[in-house]
């Protein structure tokens, strides 16, 4: 017998752990029920029999379970066998890579059920060291003892260390075939649980629902419906393991030099509107990189499939789901190479590189507050003039009024929207008497190009209606979506 | 960005001179298809346009050729009060458009009056109401000056199938060229 276990051992109280023993408890969740943690669940532990023999049988061989093949509360899980190598098969059909691991265990629900059986048990036998009514404040959870047990075993196949902060997450899934039927007493229990939402029965087999019902029902109730200690248990549980990553994000900021570009791809009735998308042309790069499931394009707003996305280009990030590979910076900038090399030249991307969930808060952050700046070739019914640059220039944090635009009203409420032009800036266009450069920085959801024509007057006041002429847009352009980001 | 980039990016917000056509088309005309429907309700010369959007959406007003816009007298009233309720108190709210009323092809928007006659204006398609016009209400002469943009009648939403049938009676921009403006 191990060092460390005669230890544990010796500092155990007999009694109770002789009875749980001949209940039927396996060695490792009799030492769960009596509070033990730590490594010596992974060390070899002898079984009950020997446990038995070294600590004293006691008298009453009549009901002594100890030598059944099965726990009867884990149902053999803390005794399953080649934890390591299952677990290896599941990663290596997968070809995941990976630095470290974090363990989820799940259990079948009746486990919980049974817990219960062998602590009502317990706790008849010694009520003066067994007082909680609920198993689950005094004895280690399996799953904790699972994760133990074997932890190390798995370090050992991985040649990799367990981490609950890691991003590779192992599942190990316990099933056993008896436990929804196991547990059918208790939704009969408690008859018409509030909490069951609509839905087949399986709502009341998840382990939260258990949970919730063995707390409702007092030791007594509990001890009529259900034999304590639990039943034997012929056969033991099945293990199905799995493994998946957290998503990784690359983040960075586009450019769009086309004007047949849409951001995301666009279909109307079976028909691909524009000439691509902003989401295909860099995932379509970035994305087989990854040996992913799938990916998500996400952009700081959006803007038009005419308009081009200039300066300092646009903030993204490319959420990539369960990523069989880890990527390394200088990897990252050969893609970002490859993106701009494209021939034909629409999108260009800057500042590729990883980074993890706080991407999420600085994408949201002040959304509402960002101004944008744009510039529009705008054309006056009229010959432009000196007075006209002046009108527009000494306009600052002009307030318009903005009824919903007629080219979105088909989706969007119908409302009036008060937005900000917060300064206007024009240049002359050589050669042109009509036409003029119109540089403009605005709030956060202005539509631009209803400020220019006015949208049928349902925009006001707008530039036609500040320069008393007709005035229409031909083109625009965003030049600055000012963000911290990265 | 270095410089080169920089000095391109300023270069590229230029349009070149042949991209700038001297007339730029109105928003108006590029984002819709116009449409014409000829002597509305059976009156003669109650002619209107019906623009539609790429989005479905319908905006009505009266076309050029239409009586009130040709006569002398000046447009003095525009009601959008057309017997039972108004049609200016109907309330769309929500992306959904809960609540806009229903009306039909040969609904009345409107009842437009000028010093010696009343026009009535009707919807020429069945769809939803979003949106009636109300600077005509505080500036009937907005009419007379702008019917073809900022003087629109009403914004409408008709369902697919109102479509398909609405527009086996309208007129294409060429047909209405042809039948009225070859009496100029």
């Amino acid at each position: 017998m191990e060092a460390l276990f005669r230890e544990a051992l010796l500092a155990l109280p007999p009694a109770p752990l002789r009875d749980l023993l001949r209940a039927g408890a396996c060695s490792l969740c009799a030492m769960r029920f009596l509070s033990v943690r730590g490594r010596v669940y992974s060390q070899s532990v002898p079984a009950p029999p020997t446990i038995l023999a070294e600590i004293g049988n006691g008298d009453g061989l009549e009901s002594d379970r100890s030598s059944a093949s099965c726990c009867t509360v884990c149902q053999g899980i803390l005794q399953s066998a080649g934890v390591g190598l299952a677990v290896l098969e599941a990663i290596q059909k997968e070809g995941h890579e990976f630095c470290d691991f974090s363990l989820e265990v799940t259990v079948p629900s009746a486990t919980l059920v049974r817990e219960r059986s062998l602590w009502c048990y317990l706790r008849k036998e010694h009520p003066e060291d067994f007082k909680a009514e609920d198993p689950n404040e005094c004895i280690v959870s399996l799953k904790e003892a699972v994760k133990w047990t074997f932890g190390p075993q798995i370090e050992a196949a991985l040649g990799k260390v367990m981490d609950k902060n890691s991003n590779f997450h192992i599942s190990l899934v316990f099933k056993h075939a008896n436990s929804s039927s196991e547990i059918q007493f208790l939704s009969d229990l408690s008859g018409g649980d509030s909490k069951r939402k609509r839905g087949p029965v399986e709502a009341g087999e998840s382990i939260a629902a258990v949970q919730r019902s063995l707390a409702s029902i007092s030791s007594d109730a509990f001890a009529r419906h259900y034999p304590c200690p639990p039943p034997q248990s012929d056969t033991p549980c099945e293990l199905v393991s799995s493994c998946r990553k957290d998503a990784i994000f690359v983040v960075g900021r586009y450019l769009k030099y086309s004007r047949s570009i849409s951001q995301s791809p666009w279909t109307i009735q079976e028909d691909r509107i524009g000439d691509g998308s902003v989401q295909e042309i860099i995932g379509d790069v970035i994305f087989p990189h990854f040996k992913a499931d799938s990916y998500k394009f996400h952009a700081a707003g959006r803007e038009d499939i005419d308009v081009r996305m200039l300066g300092s280009g646009r903030p993204f990030l490319l959420e990539i789901l369960n990523a069989r590979t880890c990527s390394k910076q200088e990897e990252l900038l050969k893609l970002e190479h490859a993106i701009n090399s494209n021939k034909d030249g629409w999108v260009k991307v800057k500042g590729l590189k990883e980074a993890g969930n706080e991407v999420w808060t600085v994408m949201r952050q002040g959304e509402a507050d960002k101004q944008k700046e744009y510039t529009a070739v705008v054309w006056l019914s009229r010959p432009v003039t000196e007075a006209d640059f002046t009108t527009l220039s000494n306009s600052k944090e002009l307030e318009i009024q903005q009824k919903t635009p007629v080219r979105v009203l088909h989706r969007r409420s119908p409302l009036v929207r008060p937005r900000i032009i917060h300064w206007m800036r024009c240049e002359a266009l050589h050669d042109s008497s009509c036409y003029f450069l119109l540089h403009l920085c605005t709030q956060a959801g202005t539509y631009v190009k209803e400020f220019v024509h006015g949208d049928l007057g349902r925009t006001y006041p707008n530039v036609g209606s500040l320069l008393d002429c007709d005035a229409e847009i031909l083109c625009l352009d965003v030049t600055n979506v000012k963000m911290d980001f990265l | 960005m270095d410089d080169k980039e920089e000095e391109n990016a300023v270069l590229a917000l230029y349009p070149r001179a042949h991209e700038l056509p001297p007339r730029a088309p109105p928003a108006h005309e590029t984002n819709f298809t116009h449409y014409f429907a000829l002597d509305v309700g059976g009156k003669e010369f109650h002619d209107q346009y019906l623009y539609r959007h790429g989005n479905g959406l319908c905006v009505v007003g009266l076309a050029p050729s239409h009586l009130a816009l040709r006569s002398p007298s000046k447009i003095k009233i525009v009601d959008y009060d057309v017997g039972k309720k108004s049609r200016a108190d109907m309330k769309a709210s929500g992306r959904r458009k809960k609540d806009a009323q229903v009306l039909e092809e040969n609904s009345s928007l409107c009842k437009v009056s000028s010093e010696d006659a009343e026009f009535l204006v009707r919807c020429c398609i069945r769809g939803q109401l979003l949106e009636v016009n109300e600077r005509l209400t505080s500036d009937p002469s907005l009419l007379s000056r702008k019917p073809a943009s900022q003087g629109y009648i009403a914004i409408l939403m008709p369902k697919p199938e109102a479509w398909k049938k609405a527009e086996k009676s309208l007129l294409t921009r060429e047909q209405y060229k042809q039948q009225r403006m070859q009496q100029e």
